[in-house]
């Protein structure tokens, strides 16, 4: 019965909650364009990583010693320690 | 205006059944967004995680290939000839370089062998070459010994897609031209006597490092 009922809001409260609904896309795509933001920022970031990695970066260790084992035997390789602009590290 | 004004008034528009469809529908479309979101902040972690690893692969790939290239094995074989007599030839193996001896193992037993790329302190992880195999060619020549090498190194503890680099290689053991040394003194009733000296080193064809296998390959 209450399934096949009609009975609902008059038209002023449904105005009314259309207003509310198109607010909240209003945010959602808000939401959204901000999220496109961050994402192109962090393309950014990434891209910043690779230049870094290319030569922006820091010796912060000019004696790193790296120990190379091939079964039991072990050789040891002295390198440079470098750090990139984005905190990232490696050896070479 | 009355049937204007009763329209305003009216109260009667959707049933309960269309009303709980639009609030599924509302209820998904926000699961979908929540969803994505938390998957897109899982993978810019995973990504600095990521980077990091390729770094670590990457410098210690580098390294290997470098300490590889700047290794040496050197076999020296005298075999002293009296009258034209040859005694048993003594070979001394020579190894140099922070790989030698492992090379110089490796070509004696030639096989797989675990590798491991461990820097002096905790800073940046190790990367680990569990499939190292070292394979004599069967095609090379009388003179010369051909070993092909091939692993994969990736970052010790990674996960199973985690950034990978194959390395693939060739050296051989080339055979110098034997020389002979005439002895200075000679035993009582010996008319010649010589060392004929060989040396066999090893020499680099190629080191390839890919990130992709298909490129290793």
């Amino acid at each position: 019965m209450k399934r096949r009922a009609n009975a609902g809001e008059s038209i002023a409260e449904t105005l009314v909650a259309v207003l509310i609904m198109a607010l909240c896309f209003l945010m959602l795509a808000t939401a959204v364009m901000a999220a496109a933001r961050m994402n192109n920022a962090i393309k950014n970031k990434d891209v910043a990583f690779d230049t870094a990695s290319a030569g922006s970066d820091e010796v912060i260790d000019d004696a790193y010693a790296v120990n190379i084992t091939i079964g039991d035997k072990t050789g040891s390789v002295s390198a440079a320690l470098h750090k990139t602009a984005n905190g990232y590290y490696y050896y070479e | 205006m009355k049937r204007a004004k009763q329209k305003l008034h009216s109260r009667s528009g959707a049933t309960i059944l269309l009303a709980l469809l639009l609030f599924l529908v509302a209820a998904m479309v926000c699961a979908v967004i929540v969803s994505a979101s938390f998957t897109t902040a899982k993978r810019v972690h995973d990504d600095k995680s990521e980077e990091q690893d390729y770094l670590t692969v990457s410098s210690a790939a580098k390294l290997l290939k470098k300490s590889l290239l700047s290794s040496s094995v050197t076999y020296t074989t005298t075999t002293l000839v009296t009258d034209g007599v040859p005694a048993a030839p003594q070979t001394v193996p020579t190894a140099a370089g922070p790989l030698g001896e492992a090379l110089r193992a490796a070509i004696e037993s030639p096989g797989a062998y675990a590798l491991t790329v461990t820097p002096g302190d905790t800073q940046l992880g190790a990367a680990v070459m569990n499939d190292f195999t070292v394979v004599k060619r069967a095609d090379g020549n009388d003179a010369d010994s051909y070993y092909k090498l091939s692993g994969t190194l990736s970052p010790a503890g990674g996960r199973a897609d985690s950034q990978k680099i194959y390395l693939i290689g060739e050296f051989m053991m080339k055979s110098e031209q034997p020389t002979t040394q005439q002895s200075e003194t000679l035993p009582e009733g010996v008319t010649e006597q010589y060392t004929l000296t060989q040396r066999e080193t090893l020499q680099w064809v190629y080191i390839q490092l890919n990130t992709a296998k298909e490129a290793a390959e």
